[in-house]
């Protein structure tokens, strides 16, 4: 029999690892998804998801069920990427980030996944690269709301309790990401 | 806009989000459908949310298919025992020993380091999970916080151990990869099968930590700890 969440966290409250495992695993493709589209960088994205477990396992005692665990793991989550773009963008003078392999969307718009024909894989690299460009343009508070609304279809309330902003900011974050993007992309939605 | 009352188009653009989130009460949603089917020009607005919203949920999907999300519990669980042995680090033991990271390498007086532990096998196997992506002989990088925790760990379980100071031909390439120019060797100390060197860049107080388990090597992009 499956465990649902608050079991599972009233295990991991008491050290349990293989609940800690299950919770893991539940959610990590879904935080993958997230995280990646705030910090368009595989090792990064990894990076902050499991920071964010090991986070919330070191806190669990502070967990109390108000919320859903994993509007929680999200919240945590989210504000991990935007911590991590903000050490990125102090990091300049950092001489060794720049003989980093970047892993990120650069490296993948040169790989050989996303497509069945040589066509239609050129084709999707440049899409990525260019939705990735135009999300770029955004602030982590704006493209956090609009991939959890995109990517991962939490409701207003949740994304509220995910970021911590009231559900009138939800929306204005979304009506005014929306917009941007869309203008960023008219070429392509227009095609 | 009362509910249920006939929408129009400046009704439905202030409300299109909440309509394309189904966010709405259902009786505003079947006055805004009602509008849409009579207006092409909110039905073309509509549209260009929704392909927006796929593009987006289409990139970071194919983005995510690469990235390996395998290795993710075994990272968590190292990070949690390595802040386990922090904070058992952190205690002084009523034996009286020092902290090793206190100590400098060859001379710490903690000297029974606890290779045989559980815990120093949840470390290695991070190392080791590190190592196999790595190319032969090809500097690798390891930019996972968890996996910079491990190396922290190893270099605190490790200290007082010897290590290869001698070997300043391989050091001066692993700084010079790392870009680390100016770089000065902070300890370095061995652990069973593994070498391991810490690095600070005396500007910038970046450090980076280089393992060689004999047959791989790599180094932490940015470890804080």
């Amino acid at each position: 029999m499956a465990f649902n969440d608050s079991e599972l966290v009233s295990l991991a409250q008491q050290g349990d690892r293989d609940s800690m495992r299950v919770l893991v695993e539940r959610y990590q493709d879904r935080l993958v998804a997230v995280v990646v589209g705030m910090v368009r960088n595989h090792d990064d994205a990894l990076e902050v998801v499991q920071e964010t477990y090991i986070k919330a396992f070191r806190n669990l005692d502070g967990f109390r069920g108000q919320s859903s665990f994993y509007t929680w793991i999200y919240r945590i989550a989210v504000n991990q990427a935007i911590d991590l773009k903000r050490r990125e963008s102090r990091r300049v003078s950092v001489e060794f980030d720049e003989v980093l392999p970047p892993g990120g969307v650069d490296e993948w718009s040169q790989s050989s996944v996303g497509g069945n024909d040589t066509f239609s894989r050129v084709r999707n690299r440049e899409l990525v690269a260019k939705v990735y460009e135009a999300m770029e343009s955004l602030t982590a508070n704006h493209r956090a709301v609009i991939i959890l609304r995109e990517v991962d279809g939490l409701s207003y309330e949740e994304i509220s309790d995910a970021v911590g902003c009231s559900l009138g900011t939800v929306m204005s974050r979304l009506h005014y990401a929306r917009k941007a993007l869309q203008l960023r992309l008219e070429e392509i939605i227009g095609s | 806009m009362k509910s249920g009352a006939p929408v129009n188009c400046h009704d439905f653009e202030d409300r299109v989000h909440a309509f394309l989130d189904d966010e709405l009460p259902d009786t505003e949603l079947a006055a805004m459908r009602g509008h849409l089917g009579d207006c092409p020009r909110c039905e073309k607005i509509v549209t260009g949310f929704q392909k927006t919203g796929a593009l987006i949920s289409t990139a970071v999907t194919e983005m995510v298919t690469a990235v390996d999300v395998s290795g993710i519990w075994q990272a968590v669980e190292s990070g949690l025992d390595a802040g386990v042995i922090a904070a058992e680090l952190a205690t002084p033991s009523a034996s009286g020993r020092e902290h090793p990271a206190q100590g400098h390498p060859g001379s710490s007086r903690w000297d029974s380091p606890r290779w045989d532990s559980p815990r120093w096998d949840s470390v290695r196997r991070v190392l080791d999970s590190i190592a196999t992506r790595v190319s032969p002989g090809n500097l690798g990088w390891a930019g996972a916080a968890a996996s910079v925790t491990s190396l922290a760990m190893l270099m605190l379980l490790s200290a007082g151990q010897d290590g290869q100071v001698g070997d300043t031909g391989r050091n001066v390439t692993v700084a010079q990869a790392a870009g680390l120019k100016s770089a000065r060797l902070d300890s370095l100390s061995g652990a069973p099968g593994y070498t391991v060197s810490s690095w600070v860049q005396p500007r910038t107080k970046a450090r980076v930590i280089w393992v060689d388990n004999g047959v791989n090597e790599f180094a932490s992009r940015d470890a804080r700890y």
